[in-house]
């Protein structure tokens, strides 16, 4: 039902006419996204099935607390986002009203001493991290790209991010909070006048704010966030030019005790023993993966363009490099003083000699020694990832968090063979078996590793092809049961078979019982249950839990 | 004598844990009636003793169904802040027994531990191992390394603590509703063995799923649950270690050398403290603390270096040699000795948990102590608060021992003021109470942030966040809907 | 080639919002300067920025949404400046420019757009060859008493065609522009003649908002009259001129004997060459605007009309070079600049093919002033940041839209043309 003129022109006097909008235009932007095509019901296309209600942009917290009270008083439901990246950040159900914060765009302050900024809502990572570079620090970007809030994936979405050896995961990168709960009300997690921590007095309200996967909206709106930030070798700024070959731009001198490895392990068991190792050795700022060669080469060509992954192909270039590497290890060293990078560099050489690893020949001439040691940076500290968007999409698989051990036990067989029968009946981007991306936490205590595959959303057997791919991948897994925090709980999607409440209800028992335990606290925090449901807990299915 | 009451309570427990764990004789049960804080005596109805999860459970079903309010308690007496003196009375559940060291994992770095298993318990098994566990500045004798997190103690190394959890990661929890589950990665699927089979190790706290369990747990005083087994993060065991003295009569430049060393990762343990604090920390007795505190500079700032598996000796003198420039820049020297004290035997003193007798009551034979949570640079706010209150109830300054522990990697630190007493001279014990209550309501009327608010503070503290209170009393209801779990606790 | 073509860019977009920021987070040097598309910074609505409009198109494709006053709000309030392209396209292979232009080109075609405010200088183009609604033959009066060779008679001949363009030649504030820039031609012994009152507009306004028949009429015609001199380049100190000769009219097909060249890229070849010595101080210190025109949008872009391969099992490839903006004129008037005395330079942080657009173009300035002044704002106050006293820039769009911006809001400082600088120093 569509809001009655009297309830809108309430919220219209909170944010004042041009802030609030039911036009079809504007509210077709809100239905929009990537993944969408993934929601059971709404492929093969990109759209929601249901608008929403309006959009509206408050410009202060006290809009926002104006505007979820008046929510509360006229039974309207609503959703907020910041950057709104991804599916998630739309309701998937009817009659919600959606709540915008780009209006809500400043950073409050930045603690250079204490190490944090206080953000609000649509400060991506590349604004907040120009500013940290200033100061020294850095802030841990997710790998949506730094074009993302910061806010949003700190209190709100996942946390896996490409610095996390050095940061750690995002869901514990978070201090103070300003939060207006479901219901209306305004808390200030940590003290009442000051950011440098979000916990107490007595138990810990971050726990309700966000767990592993952050409530994706379903619990009030945070208003402003203090991000903890890291400290920060490097220069104020980057100095880039043009000219590189991947990005178009290089670093314009290069980053002083800073190096970027990509080494190699001949199977997936020397892959875990290196990183390990590396993890116990403390000597690396970064440690990722972005797959095997084939994936490798298909990501870099990503900036490019697809036509450059093509020629590299068709020059032998790709097969060459999957004939020498197995399973390469991204590590970026980065070191405050001479003495600690001439450490660095001699234990991280010890450590890739012992374990077998080794530095392939391909990344040792150019053009690839020019990225590592020209661009790779740009990519790393930019965190731009849109270009692994090749066809309009890429979609995971078997995604994990947890020790290294039990990680990589989900690499290879049989995610990736799975993977390959997909690739042969060309529904997804032949780009070899190991796809797989990974950040190492807190020095490799723990690790996200997640199987990538590239999908053309323009493309309708492609989409089908992946939902029946994470159709099928869920159930070798269901057969296994043997994930831990198996991402599928964090990914809001659904397959070909079942929505992703389906999928929690399935997995709540594995888990815990997590689905009801979060059902109970939803009723404690949302008593007029306007919160959005469709990303929370199980969904409107939990309606009738009996909890 | 026994009442009818507790004759049935001790019958129902009986029942569960065997009647050699169950006890409602009033000398077991005076023993957890009071602590040494100032929360008035009330003794338990009963103390049992449960030896596994399972009858952890049952007892908290029970408690469910009689409305009987428990108190879970893991680590040996003497106890100090009130938190586990039943407010209406009920069962003591002493975890004490339940101390099995279940697993200690080089690889991940990782170790598990039943409730109240201790920092002593641990630290052999942890070293045979080659790890360590970066545990809380000089844990008393028989503190459970389990409460320990669970209180959010700071650890003693601030670059390893990403967050105010941590090192705790996952937890098995009996909610106060009576159901098991498990924190973290740790939640699924299978239990323990499942999951170390397959190369699971318990480390990642987060979740299940949208909510943080694990937080809600630590600094609820045992409000929300009963936790049975606890996994915690580990490091790896120093094979050289170098500790230096940076010494200064001001804090501020210590307080600039504590920042860029914990922000640019030089170092692990690290803690700052006035003369007379590190006089208790290292003294033997109270006359040496008494000689220590008299030759000791204004502010010490301790610093440790170390050096593990790979090239360890390379390690500890280039972060020596970056420290060195660090003090440097910040007008201050690394030392090896500060009057009388050498750095070796402090280090020792520092990797001994449990040393007896407790540090804190070193200097007079008992203590209070006064803590929050603040960050360096406000820390040199609260001294002339903490000074001036006390000299006006008669209590020399000069007497408190005060310490700051950078917490979260550098972002807050916990502040904490040391008041010494004799327990045997009845007027400085009854001036030290006095002193403790104002000074208290003094840090507090000047935004010193509780963050842990044992019973002497609470009351005031959640007046001031009436915001907090009514979401906490939300989470309370879903994890205690009947409120059997240490009533009369924080905001409960 | 239509909008329709481009459906499967539109099903492409993630939403990811790099359109609104300049190119890759390692790039953006402070919060404040951080956007890329005005319209996302004046408008809050996601479908003001790139993606939105893409949204939008696909919307109004499938029938989702009619065409409505909000829609062209949406379309048209957005200076079509291409940053959301560049950036987008750092990424991606989609053609994010292309379709908001063809969504312009369709609305127009299908009688909904442009916007009122664009019809009197469509209906100018149409009546007197030039957007100001001026008579013909007063269109060069810039030159009068300049001895310039007039080309236009088919009588005289020379080398250079100096193509001055609607704006420079019509607006009395900028007349000395043009008058100076002759002048250093001559100065230099240059070969050139202007067309004076059989000058033409060069059509990119009215291509700007979709009017595609009267562009390709007057593209054509201008093309011709090019050839049909027979010079061997054709130099314009307009960027809107020089972007639409050289990105725009290449695409018609048809042949282009002479080469496009900036006045700004002459000059500076001069001053290279030594035929122009820059020898007077000018103790100031400028920072320089690079318009879109000169620059990112001076590049072909040679759009696919959709067309496209499948490799490697479901990689769309397509079958154009891909483009990102870093072929525009950028040196030019840098090195003009450097080589005049005592001048100091300092850059702001959106420069080259990430510059901030003054807000003008795209029929903006007619049909939005609104949106035009806060963009124009915008970067007034990032030429402050570096300290400098003006802001230089080689756009009469660029340099009318900053005076207003400068008016408006008192900001200390000129508004500049290179050319001025460099005169002075002669
Ligand atoms: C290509 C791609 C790669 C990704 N990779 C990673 C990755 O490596 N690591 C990772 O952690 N995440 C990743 N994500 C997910 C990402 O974290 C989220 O998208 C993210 O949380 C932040 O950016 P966003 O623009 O999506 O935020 P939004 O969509 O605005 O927000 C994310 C969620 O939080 C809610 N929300 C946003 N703001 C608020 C607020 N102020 N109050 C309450 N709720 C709010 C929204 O409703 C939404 O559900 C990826 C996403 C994409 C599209
Ligand atoms: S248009 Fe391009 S940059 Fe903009 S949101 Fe879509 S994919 Fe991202
Ligand atoms: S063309 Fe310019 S103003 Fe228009 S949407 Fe793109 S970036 Fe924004």
């Amino acid at each position: 039902m569509p809001l009655s003129k009297d309830v809108y022109r309430v919220f219209e006097d909170i944010v004042g006419e041009k802030n609030i909008s039911d036009a079809d235009v504007i509210l077709d932007a809100y239905t929009f996204n990537w993944l969408v095509e993934f929601h059971p019901g709404c492929a093969p296309g990109k759209y929601l099935q249901n608008r929403p209600l309006a959009v509206i942009l408050p410009g202060s917290a006290g809009e926002v607390q104006a505007i979820v009270r008046a929510c509360n008083r006229y039974g309207v439901k609503y959703k907020p986002s910041s950057t709104a990246y991804g599916s998630h950040a739309f309701s998937l159900q009817e009659d919600v009203l959606h709540i915008d914060l780009k209006r809500m765009n400043r950073i409050i302050d930045i603690d250079a001493k204490n190490g944090f900024a206080v953000v609000e809502p649509y400060v991506p990572w590349c604004q907040l991290n120009a500013e940290a570079m200033k100061v020294g620090l850095f802030g841990t970007a997710h790998q949506a790209g730094s074009q993302a809030s910061a806010l949003a994936n700190v209190t709100s979405g996942w946390g896996m991010n490409t610095m996390g050896n050095h940061g750690g995961h995002n869901a514990k990168n978070a201090l103070g909070v300003e939060w207006v709960l479901p219901d209306g009300e305004m808390i200030r997690l940590g003290p009442p006048d000051a950011w440098f921590t979000g916990d107490g007095p007595g138990p810990s309200l971050r726990g309700v704010m966000r767990g592993h996967v952050g409530a994706l909206g379903g619990n009030g709106v945070y208003t402003k966030c203090a991000v903890k930030l890291h400290h920060w070798p490097g220069p104020s700024t980057i100095k880039t030019a043009p000219g590189g070959v991947f990005s178009g731009y290089k670093l314009a001198e290069p980053l002083e005790r800073a190096r970027v490895y990509m080494v190699d392990t001949p199977d997936y068991e020397t892959l875990a023993d290196l990183m390990y190792a590396l993890g116990d050795a403390e000597v690396c700022y970064a440690i990722m993966r972005v797959g095997g060669p084939e994936h490798a080469f298909a990501i870099l060509a990503g900036a490019i363009s697809n036509q450059t992954l093509v020629d590299w192909h068709e020059a032998g270039m790709v097969e060459a490099a999957a004939n020498e590497w197995n399973h390469p290890l991204i590590a970026l060293l980065y070191a405050e003083s001479d003495r600690e990078f001439a450490y660095q560099e001699k234990v991280f050489h010890q450590v890739v000699e012992e374990c077998g690893a080794s530095i392939p020949v391909a990344v040792q001439v150019s053009p690839f020694k020019d990225l590592l040691e020209e661009e790779f940076a740009i990519f790393l500290i930019g965190n731009d990832t849109h270009w692994a968007h090749h066809g309009g999409g890429f979609l995971i698989s078997a995604g994990y968090m947890g020790t290294t051990d039990s990680v990589i036990r989900h690499m290879g067989y049989p995610a990736e063979k799975l993977k390959m029968r997909y690739v042969e009946r060309k529904g997804i981007l032949a780009d070899g078996p190991d796809s797989t991306y990974h950040n190492s936490f807190e020095h490799n205590a723990y690790i996200y590793k997640e199987l990538e595959f590239h999908y053309d959303a323009a493309n309708a057997y492609s989409v089908e092809e992946c939902r029946r791919l994470v159709a099928e991948e869920r159930d070798t897994n269901r057969e296994q049961k043997d994930g831990f925090e198996c991402q599928d709980i964090g990914l809001c999607l659904g397959d070909a078979r079942m929505t992703i409440q389906e999928r929690f209800a399935e997995l709540g028992p594995l888990y815990g019982d997590f689905h009801i335990w979060q059902e109970r606290m939803k009723r404690a925090f949302d008593p007029n249950d306007v919160a959005d449901r469709s990303t929370y807990g199980i969904g409107t299915a939990a309606r009738n839990l009996k909890v | 004598m026994k009442s009818a009451k507790s004759k049935n309570l001790e019958g129902d427990l009986a029942a569960i844990v065997g009647a050699e764990f169950v006890s409602s004789e009033p000398g077991e049960t005076a023993a957890y009636g009071a602590d040494r804080s100032y929360v008035p005596r009330k003794n338990p109805d009963a103390v049992v003793r449960p030896q596994t999860r399972e009858q952890v459970r049952a007892v908290v079903r029970w408690a469910n169904r009689t409305r009987t309010p428990l108190v879970p308690v893991s680590s040996a007496p003497p106890r100090f802040r009130g938190d586990t003196v039943p407010a209406a009375g009920g069962v003591v559940v002493d975890l004490s027994g339940m101390n099995k060291v279940l697993r200690v994992d080089r690889r991940n770095r990782v170790m598990v531990a039943e409730a109240g298993a201790t920092f002593e318990d641990l630290a052999p098994l942890a070293e045979a191992a080659g790890l360590r566990m970066v545990g809380p500045l000089l844990p008393k004798a028989g503190k459970s390394i389990l409460a320990s997190v669970l209180e959010r103690e700071p650890g003693i190394a601030p670059r390893y603590q990403w967050d105010v959890s941590d090192p705790l990661c996952c937890m098995e929890v009996v909610f106060g509703n009576g159901e098991f589950f498990r924190t973290g990665e740790a939640a699924g699927p299978g239990g323990l063995e499942a999951q170390w089979k397959i190369g699971g190790a318990q480390k990642f706290p987060c979740g299940p799923h949208q909510l943080d369990y694990h937080r809600l747990v630590q600094g609820a005083q045992g409000t929300m649950g009963v936790a049975t087994w606890a996994s915690i993060k580990c490091e790896l065991l120093p094979s050289v270690s170098s500790l230096f003295f940076l010494c200064h009569d001001e804090l501020a430049p210590l307080v600039s050398y504590a920042y860029k060393a914990v922000k640019r990762n030089v170092g692990e343990e690290l803690f700052l403290a006035n003369g007379k604090a590190l006089a208790m920390m290292a003294a033997a007795d109270a006359d040496q603390a008494a000689r220590f505190a008299h030759g000791f500079p204004s502010w010490v700032l301790v610093h440790v270096i170390n050096g593990f598996e790979r090239l360890p000796e390379e390690r500890v003198a280039y972060q020596t040699a970056d420290a060195a420039d660090l003090a440097q820049d910040c007008g201050l020297a690394l030392k090896k000795r500060v009057d009388g004290l050498g750095s070796a035997s402090f280090l020792k003193r520092l990797r001994t948990p449990g040393a007896k007798p407790y540090w804190k009551h070193a200097a007079k034979g008992a203590s209070q102590e006064i803590f929050f949570v603040t960050t360096m640079d406000r820390a040199h706010q609260y001294l002339p608060i903490v000074f001036n209150e006390a000299s006006r109830a008669g209590y020399p300054a000069s007497d408190i021992g005060v310490y700051l522990q950078p917490m979260v990697q550098g972002s807050s630190c916990h502040m904490e003021f040391v008041l010494p007493f004799d327990p045997e001279d009845e007027r400085d014990a009854e001036r030290v109470r006095e002193v403790f209550f104002s000074v208290s309501r003094a840090l507090l009327a000047a935004g010193a942030f509780f963050s842990r608010p044992y019973p002497a503070w609470a009351a005031d503290v959640y007046r001031a966040r009436s915001d907090a209170v009514i979401p906490l009393r939300r989470v309370k209801s879903v994890f205690d809907p009947n409120g059997v779990m240490n009533p009369g606790k924080l905001c409960f | 080639m239509a909008l329709e073509d481009y459906r499967n860019d539109m099903m492409r977009c993630v939403r990811c919002s790099s359109c609104k920021f300049i190119p890759l987070g390692s790039i953006v040097k402070s919060w404040q300067f951080a956007y890329g598309c005005p319209a996302s910074k004046q408008m809050n609505f996601h479908s003001y920025s790139g993606s939105g409009k893409l949204i939008a198109a696909l919307s109004w494709l499938d029938g989702r949404i009619g065409v409505t006053p909000e829609l062209l709000d949406v379309v048209y309030r957005c200076s079509l400046c291409g940053l959301c392209d560049v950036s987008c396209r750092m990424g991606t292979d989609m053609e994010v420019y292309e379709i908001l232009h063809q969504l312009r080109k369709k609305l127009v075609a299908e009688g909904h757009g442009p916007m009122p405010a664009h019809k009197p200088v469509i209906e100018s183009v149409r009546n007197y060859d030039n957007v100001w609604v001026q008579p013909r033959n007063r269109r060069g009066r810039w030159a009068k008493g300049l001895s310039v060779k007039d080309l236009s008679k088919g009588k005289e001949k020379a080398e250079v065609l100096y193509f001055v363009g609607c704006t420079y030649s019509y607006a009395s504030d900028l007349m000395h522009i043009p008058r100076l820039t002759a002048e250093l031609f001559t100065r230099a012994g240059v070969d050139f003649g202007i067309l004076g009152a059989r000058e033409l507009c060069c059509a990119s306004p009215v291509y700007m908002v979709g009017q595609q028949d009267l562009y390709e009429e007057y593209a054509k015609k201008n093309i011709a009259m090019f050839n049909e001199l027979g010079v061997k380049k054709v130099v314009t100190s307009c960027a809107g001129c020089y972007g639409v000769f050289r990105s725009k009219y290449p695409l018609l097909g048809e042949d282009m004997d002479f080469e496009v060249v900036h006045a700004e890229e002459y000059l500076a070849e001069l001053i290279g060459s030594g035929a122009l010595v820059p020898k007077n101080k000018v103790d100031l210190s400028v920072t320089f605007h690079d318009p879109c025109h000169t620059g990112r949008m001076a590049e072909i872009r040679a759009p696919s009309g959709g067309g496209e391969e499948c490799h490697l099992g479901c990689l769309p490839v397509k079958n154009v070079e891909k483009v990102l903006g870093f072929d525009g004129s950028y040196d030019a008037p840098r090195e003009i600049l450097a080589a005049i005395p005592q001048m100091k330079f300092s850059e702001m942080e959106r420069i080259r093919e990430y510059s901030f657009c003054c807000g003008s173009g795209g029929g903006a300035k007619s049909a939005f002033p609104d949106f035009a002044l806060s963009a124009a704002s915008d970067r007034v106050e990032e030429a402050m940041s570096t300290g400098a006293e003006a802001l230089v820039t080689n756009c009469p769009w660029c340099e009318k839209n900053f005076a207003d911006a400068v008016r408006e809001t008192g900001a200390p400082i000129r508004v500049v043309d290179t050319i001025e600088l460099l005169a002075q120093s002669l």
